[in-house]
């Protein structure tokens, strides 16, 4: 893991996915394309937010650490998917942070609400593993090594 | 609407067509009947009157003519009259005696008589009842002018006229007096009868009424000239004379032309008459009953007055039962008819009042029932309409979340398959890999099912759109798809150009899709193969076909065709749900069409429809 010389800030990618196959294999195809970043994992849209802003049981994480990808899932329990992109959007710590929604619905309204709500991207989850597989390389290709990350995610690494 | 001919004015003009004419028929010809009858009454009885007069006059002047000639026959005044003649001594005394004879014998026997007059042959007044006039000279007398100078022996009736000698107004009678010797004649006797006498028999107007009058008048000199004492001038009776040609002569005219009748005309005060008119032959009088025609006729025009009086007030009743008879009848109907057009603009709620227990009273009453039956029905259908609007839209979301719970699991399933294919390859054997792979596929499998059954269920559910849709466009876009799928595969792909149709743009893709999806699959394992899009008429009527010179179907299984999940091939041959049909079958059916295919075992298959 290349790390800086001053501090070694993590540049963590956030996966907000309630069900758990799903968290595996996702996590699976990162690590089967080299994708090394440290992946945070929570179970619902309450606990996403818990730690976005450093609430509740999160509430000894670093702000200055925020996630420089978040992996949305609008299908949550406790507050949706939908939710949490809008709370993300109105919070200025949060605000800049590229967020894909990575979803089952192909619900054209869904994919409205995203973009209207702030969503960079939106992926269709595939059954097939992969077309899954391709679709996280080709995440990991744009967002972490080619797109230029806002301030806060810290620089290119 | 009121351009139309309404009920209510048919209904009016035809109940006052049906009372109001023969009303006005009836009191019509009851008038003319009445007043025809009137008239011919009035007529007979004016003929009645004249004819009763003229005898009277006749028997009049046969009576005073015999009293004359009995005059003349008597044989005192013959001898008399022949002493005078001969002038002999006792010539005076004889005029005194035949003076006196005249007076005290002759006069007493005629009171009507106003005086005896005799002259002798050469006119001069002999004697006289009337002293004053003896000796005068009266040869110029139409009586002594008639008898004696023409030498006619016979009785001389003169027409009243104002005499001098008299100072009245006299009518004389003259004979001739003959010597009972020699048969000459030897002197004339006059009679002079007061005008009044023929004025009495005038005079009585019984059966005339208050107008009626009594005129005898002569010709003299193309004029005509009144005999009695005129009723209404009595002082111009004799100075009257109204020309023969004149309007007010016509009765006397025709009654001195000998004829007689009635005729309708102006009399002397040109007055409107009716008068009967008739001949007095034996002195050549004519005489005219007449009677102011409005007195004549008076009791018709109170007829008149009568009929016209009931006409008219019968005829209102008439027109005012008319009229609400038309109206009772014609405002439900209105009633009706408005209340129809109410509730075929959609206010269903509305009934009809109308309390009648004939014919329209039932039509009411069944109208109101239709009304209420169709309003119930309509809010049955409605009812039924949200229930139904209800349930698809739990269907919707059933399928929805059905497809995505479904679908959750099937990707983890698929998901560590591969994983355990890819990062435990090594751990299994080939039968292991084996039924991983089998894992795999059926996990797929089952997504496609999911897929096809959602697509299913939405067209079956979804609103179809009405649009001009282009199939020759959808066709070639598919086969662009398909190309790229596969761009090693050689496929040639025959596409006709139509015209729009009308349809649903996103299912008629849906079918053209599946039907391409088809023909492309079941033409796979020819190298070469040829995908046909064309339109025929048949019957007026367009059809659609896609065909394919793939691996066809045996004709006896056609009908399963369409059903789903009805495959006519194994999964090995060819992949595929048994949806796609079926699909294909309920997209064409809702847009009304037929769908139906053709095909042979190795030829390929033909897929028609009509929309």
């Amino acid at each position: 893991m290349p790390t800086d010389t001053k501090e070694a800030k993590k540049r963590i990618i956030l996966l907000v996915e309630d069900n758990p196959d799903d968290v595996e294999l996702t996590i699976r195809g990162l690590k089967k394309n080299n994708v090394v970043n440290e992946i945070a994992v929570v179970g619902d849209g309450a606990e996403a937010l818990e730690y976005l802003f450093c609430t509740g049981a999160y509430a000894q994480r670093d702000v200055e650490e925020m996630p420089v990808l978040v992996l949305l899932d609008l299908k949550l329990p406790k507050v949706d998917g939908h939710e949490v992109l809008k709370r993300l959007r109105d919070d200025d710590r949060t605000k800049m942070i590229p967020v894909v929604v990575l979803t089952t619905s192909d619900e054209e309204q869904d994919l409205v609400q995203c973009y209207s709500n702030g969503a960079n991207s939106y992926i269709r989850k595939p059954v097939g593993f992969d077309s899954f597989s391709k679709a996280i390389q080709q995440l990991k290709v744009y967002w972490l090594l080619l797109n230029e990350a806002p301030p806060n995610g810290g620089s290119t690494g | 609407m009121k351009t139309f001919w309404s009920i209510k004015r048919k209904l009016l003009i035809f109940a006052l067509c049906i009372s109001l004419i023969p009303i006005l028929v009836i009191t019509i010809l009851f008038y003319l009947s009445a007043r025809g009858s009137v008239e011919k009454q009035i007529n007979q009885k004016m003929i009645a009157v004249a004819e009763s007069k003229a005898l009277h006059i006749e028997a009049f002047l046969k009576t005073i003519r015999g009293r004359t000639i009995d005059f003349c026959s008597d044989g005192y005044i013959r001898d008399k009259l022949d002493i005078i003649n001969q002038k002999v001594l006792l010539e005076q005394d004889a005029v005194v005696d035949l003076s006196s004879h005249l007076k005290n014998n002759k006069m007493p026997l005629d009171p009507d008589i106003a005086s005896i007059t005799v002259l002798n042959t050469t006119g001069t007044v002999v004697a006289s009842t009337i002293k004053s006039i003896i000796g005068n000279d009266f040869s110029n007398h139409e009586e002594f002018v008639h008898i004696v100078s023409k030498n006619k022996k016979e009785v001389f009736t003169h027409r009243p006229h104002f005499q001098q000698y008299l100072n009245h107004s006299t009518m004389e009678v003259a004979a001739p007096v003959t010597s009972m010797e020699s048969g000459q004649t030897i002197g004339i006797i006059i009679n002079a009868y007061n005008q009044e006498i023929i004025n009495d028999i005038t005079s009585n107007r019984e059966g005339m009424g208050n107008s009626g009058e009594i005129v005898i008048g002569l010709k003299e000199d193309g004029t005509i000239q009144f005999i009695n004492t005129l009723k209404y001038t009595p002082g111009a009776t004799t100075t009257l004379k109204i020309p023969l040609n004149d309007e007010a002569a016509e009765p006397m005219r025709l009654a001195l032309e000998g004829k007689y009748g009635t005729i309708i005309g102006h009399d002397y005060r040109d007055i409107n008459v009716i008068a009967a008119y008739r001949y007095i032959p034996s002195i050549g009088w004519g005489l005219v009953a007449k009677m102011d025609k409005a007195e004549a006729f008076g009791p018709l025009t109170v007829l008149r007055n009568i009929a016209i009086v009931l006409g008219g007030v019968s005829s209102i009743a008439v027109i005012l039962v008319g009229i609400s008879f038309s109206i009772s009848t014609s405002r439900p109907i209105n009633r009706l008819t408005a209340a129809a057009k109410k509730i075929s603009n959609g206010n269903y709620d509305y009934s009809v009042e109308i309390d009648r227990h004939d014919e329209i009273g039932a039509l009411a009453v069944s109208f109101n029932n239709m009304t209420s039956k169709l309003t119930h029905e309509i809010n049955e259908h409605e009812k039924a309409e949200a229930r139904l609007t209800g349930l698809n839209k739990e269907l919707e979301a059933f399928c929805y979340s059905v497809s995505h719970d479904l679908r959750a699991p099937l990707r983890g399933i698929e998901g560590f398959s591969r994983a355990l294919e890819e990062d435990y390859a090594d751990k299994f054997d080939l039968q292991g890999k084996d039924y991983l792979r089998r894992i795999c596929t059926a996990s797929h499998k089952m997504d496609n099912l999911i897929t096809d059954l959602l697509d299913l269920s939405r067209i079956t559910r979804s609103k179809m759109k009405h649009e001009k849709v282009d199939l020759s466009a959808l066709v070639k876009s598919k086969a662009l798809e398909l190309q790229e799928t596969e761009p090693e595969r050689q496929v040639e792909f025959v596409i006709a150009e139509g015209d729009c149709t009308d349809g649903d743009t996103k299912l008629l893709k849906i079918a053209i899709d599946n039907l391409m999806d088809n023909a492309w699959k079941f033409t796979g394992k020819h190298s070469q193969a040829r995908i046909e899009f064309g339109i025929s008429l048949q019957d007026g009527e367009s059809v659609y076909f896609i065909s394919d010179d793939g691996v066809g179907f045996d004709m006896t299984y056609a009908d399963k065709l369409f059903g789903a999940f009805q495959r006519l091939h194994s999964i090995t041959e060819f992949e595929g749900t048994g949806i796609g049909l079926a699909t294909v079958n309920r997209i064409i059916q809702r847009h009304g069409g037929n769908i139906w295919a053709e095909g042979e075992i190795g030829q390929g298959a033909k897929f028609c429809f009509t929309l």
